[in-house]
């Protein structure tokens, strides 16, 4: 029965429902035992039926506190009990009072009475009990006290007083003997069954061994009786009390088991008093197994990895400190049962204190954390790889700020170092970089660039600077302004756009001006060059050529009969060789240079043909070949829309070549109509083409199947073809191999455009 | 027997054009420079003058223009004899009517004989 009032008010619940259920003891034993009731209800009524009135009804009053005061002790149990033992402390107080200094007390006796609210409230566990127990015995002291000196003057007599006290020393009594017959019942109703099993034992074996004793056997069977009637009373009183408690305690362990925590309560020894259920599973233990063990056998506690001494153990300092401890998740506390299962836990521990203020023991609520740490880990690495990308990120940054800074340096290296001047304007108009070339070519130099410092120097060259920022208002192109004169100089001005590359978005312009006046003078030159050469080389070899001729043409007589005539015969072909040879380098360059002027007109080209094969039959005759030619015999005359001179040129090159290459039969020229051309077919019975160098016949100094070594230089450059076909090309028509056949001859035709 | 004024710096070639036009017996004369060349035309009034266009002192083209503004001149018919052959100077000549344009280097003797003789031939037939 301790135990269970023990683990009742250990548990830390409703204490005072202890005290309810003492009180209520208390009264009925109270009321049983000494008939307070009765002899109050008799006391009253006959004092009242006397006509004392006042003390009649002072008595009436207080049977009437007392049968409420029962009944809310009794049947609304603790509901109002406060209540009551005020009422009861205050009723009882001013009676006292005003008895004592009015009508006295003499034969009234209430005195009985005097200190029920005291024990009341005594009972109830309260300070107040004891206080209010001295005051009254001090106003009791001090009313005797002031009497003897004649202060005051009192009606009382010492009867009474005696009485009161004596009253008073009855009721702490019988306080005293009701909570020690709750607190000793069962153990002295176990302690007098023992005793009865002894003795019925050892009268039967007393029995058995003298039967003759039959009158002490009597004597000890009535006393036998006695006790196992005195121990049925006591039972049934501490049954009752069992009873009660029981319902209290199924009402806990509902509540307790019905907990989703678990639970523990230890005693100030560290022994278990409590489990629940939620606990008993995570423990893998059963309660009866534990319960009143000591609470460090049942688990083991692990901070991290390393075994926690029992003296660290949150119950054990809990126990010590008096304080609250809380073990969260971060603590890495883990318990490890019987079978060896750890697990993480969090948990509050709780010293149980009483209001005395004495320690119980403590209780402590925990939980099986690992799903919470199991999420806390994942938060954790979750953090942890968070951490680390953002570092990675950082680093990268850091990097690509680095890059960043040495990419700027190699480009304002560049653009420091190139020798055109750069300039780069943003949209707003800013001078974003400018380059030491460009403040060289522009004359100025500036720490500052401003736009309009840049566009003062354009305008002062007749240019216009926003001309080069078209850009700016959202022009897309480049922009290029070729031989302009800047400051004395010949420059090319290049405006370039400058777009983001993500998302294509225009953020200013590149302004690159070239200084080309050394080109630019190079260029002149080399076309002087050209014209002069032409010029001085031409000038003598006409010397050379003319008198060579006249020679030939006026001293035949004298050259007769000598190598003379052969020897100025040579110096003739090979001036006229060189005159050809001169006249296709400047053809040459000027058409490279896209410098050849073409007249082109609308032509018949019959009599150009009748002319060049006229001009071309001395060689002819020379080889006794047949220079034939087929006029166009359409009806009326086809025109061709070409340059005259260049054509004939052509024709020359190609009836010539036919005839150079040819030894034996004939060159034929005829004239083919299509819808868009004229086609002039020139067939040879010549060598021919070999396959394999037919494809490298337009090609510049080649001669067909010729390498560099076996050039014939006889025959010319090797220019010939290759400038007919560039002359052809530029008057809009063609110049082709038609077919070609070693041993057997070639054709070509020459595609001129028909006039429109 | 007609008069004939070459306009030529080149020795060798003033030389040469001599000799061809003396066997062809045309009276010869020659000019050294542009402006000797202008003297002498104003002096000989010669019934052709064959004149270079690159020359030391002023340019054949001048000459020309010159020598057709000059009302003592300018019914003298003028063949241009030079090796520049590019067709902007050729057109120029042209413009500053020019009686002929003859390429030296590309042109043989017997047939400046043949041009010079047209031009001489056209000449007297309108007289």
């Amino acid at each position: 029965m301790k135990k269970i009032v023990n683990n009742y008010l250990n548990s830390g619940m409703e204490v005072e429902a202890g005290n309810d259920i003492a009180i209520k003891v208390i009264f009925i034993n109270i009321f049983t035992i000494f008939g307070v009731l009765p002899l109050l209800v008799f006391g009253s009524i006959n004092t009242f039926v006397n006509h004392d009135f006042l003390v009649g009804g002072i008595e009436i009053f207080f049977g009437l506190v007392l049968v409420v005061n029962s009944y809310f002790l009794r049947v609304l149990k603790k509901k109002y009990l406060t209540f009551a033992v005020y009422v009861m402390i205050l009723t009882v107080g001013i009676s006292l009072i005003s008895l004592l200094f009015e009508g006295g007390i003499e034969g009234t006796g209430i005195y009985w009475f005097y200190t029920l609210p005291v024990v009341s409230i005594f009972l109830l566990g309260r300070k107040e009990g004891s206080l209010i127990t001295s005051t009254f015995i001090v106003i009791i002291l001090a009313i005797i006290f002031l009497d003897q000196l004649n202060i005051v003057s009192i009606y009382y007599n010492f009867v009474e007083i005696r009485q009161m006290l004596s009253s008073m020393i009855v009721y702490f009594g019988l306080v005293y003997f009701f909570q020690g017959v709750i607190q000793n019942s069962r153990d002295i109703a176990i302690a007098k069954k023992d005793e009865a099993s002894s003795l019925y034992a050892s009268l039967l074996a007393e029995r058995e061994k003298s039967e003759g004793s039959e009158k002490e056997v009597q004597e000890k069977l009535k006393e036998l009786e006695d006790t196992k009637r005195a121990i049925i009373n006591l039972l049934e009183d501490s049954k009752d009390l069992e009873e009660s408690l029981k319902l209290e305690k199924d009402k806990m362990n509902l509540i307790i088991s019905s907990m989703g925590e678990s639970l523990l309560v230890v005693d100030s020894d560290l022994n278990l008093e409590l489990i629940n259920k939620n606990a008993e599973s995570l423990l893998e233990i059963k309660a009866e197994d534990v319960l009143g063990k000591k609470w460090s056998g049942i688990v083991e506690t692990l901070k991290d990895t390393t075994l926690t001494p029992d003296k660290e153990r949150s119950f054990s300092k809990v126990i010590a400190d008096r304080k609250i401890i809380l073990t969260k998740l971060e603590d890495n506390h883990y318990y490890k049962t019987r079978s060896g299962r750890i697990f993480p836990v969090t948990s509050v521990t709780a010293p149980l204190v009483n209001d005395a203020g004495e320690l119980l023991g403590a209780v402590k609520v925990f939980r099986d954390a690992t799903e919470e740490k199991n999420s806390w880990q994942l938060i954790e690495k979750k953090v942890e790889e968070r951490t680390k990308e953002l570092k990675d990120a950082r680093d990268k940054i850091s990097e690509g700020w680095l890059q960043l800074q040495q990419e700027k340096a190699r480009l304002t290296a560049s653009i420091n170092n190139l020798s055109l001047g750069f300039v780069i304007v943003d949209t707003n108009h800013n001078v974003v970089i400018i380059n030491p070339a460009m403040e060289e070519i522009v004359g100025v130099k500036s720490e500052d660039w401003k736009f309009t410092d840049l566009q003062k120097v354009f305008t002062n060259n007749k240019l216009k600077l926003d001309d080069f920022c078209m850009h700016c208002k959202g022009k897309t192109d480049d922009y290029k302004v070729d031989g302009v004169d800047f400051n004395n100089k010949i420059v090319r001005i290049i405006s370039v756009p400058i777009f983001l590359p993500e998302n294509n978005k225009l953020i200013g312009s590149a302004i690159l001006i070239e200084d080309i006046t050394e080109a630019k003078i190079l260029e002149r030159s080399r076309n002087e060059f050209f014209s002069i050469a032409s010029h001085e080389l031409r000038t003598p070899l006409t010397a050379i050529r003319g008198n060579a001729s006249l020679i030939e043409q006026y001293y035949t007589k004298e050259l007769e009969g000598s190598d003379m005539k052969a020897m100025i015969s040579d110096i003739h072909e090979s001036s006229i060789r060189l005159i050809q040879i001169v006249n296709d380098f400047l053809d040459l360059s000027r058409l490279e240079q896209g410098r050849m002027q073409f007249k082109k007109e609308n032509i018949d080209i019959n009599p150009i043909l009748s002319d060049v094969i006229e001009e071309l039959k001395t060689p002819a005759l020379e080889k006794k070949l047949d220079l034939k030619f087929v006029p166009n015999k359409t009806k009326s005359v086809v025109l061709v829309n070409s340059d005259k001179e260049k054509l004939r040129q052509v024709f020359v090159n190609i009836i010539g070549n036919s005839i150079k290459y040819t030894d034996k039969g004939s060159v034929s020229v005829t004239i083919e109509n299509t819808e868009s051309a004229l086609k002039v077919l020139v067939s040879d019975t010549g060598r021919g083409i070999p396959k394999e160098s037919q494809n490298l016949l337009f090609r510049k100094f080649q001669q067909a199947g010729d390498s560099l070594y076996t050039r014939d230089t006889t025959k010319g450059t090797g220019l010939g073809l290759y400038i007919s076909r560039l002359l052809m090309t530029n008057m809009g028509g063609s110049i082709d191999l038609v077919s070609s056949e070693a041993g057997k001859g070639s054709q070509f035709s020459i595609s001129i455009p028909i006039a429109k | 027997m007609a008069k004939l004024l070459i306009i030529e710096d080149d020795p060798f070639v003033r030389r040469f054009y001599e000799r061809l036009f003396s066997f062809q017996k045309y009276e010869v004369f020659y000019g050294e420079n542009g402006y000797d060349g202008l003297a002498k035309a104003k002096e000989l009034k010669p019934d052709l003058i064959i004149l270079d266009i690159i020359l030391p002192d002023i340019n054949g083209l001048d000459v020309l223009e010159r020598l057709k503004k000059d009302p003592e001149t300018m019914h003298c018919p003028v063949i241009m004899l030079t090796n520049i052959k590019d067709d902007v100077t050729i057109r120029r000549a042209t413009e500053l009517k020019a009686d002929g344009f003859m390429v030296k280097s590309n042109v043989p003797a017997d047939k400046l004989l043949v041009e010079v003789e047209k031009v001489i031939g056209k000449d007297n037939t309108l007289l």
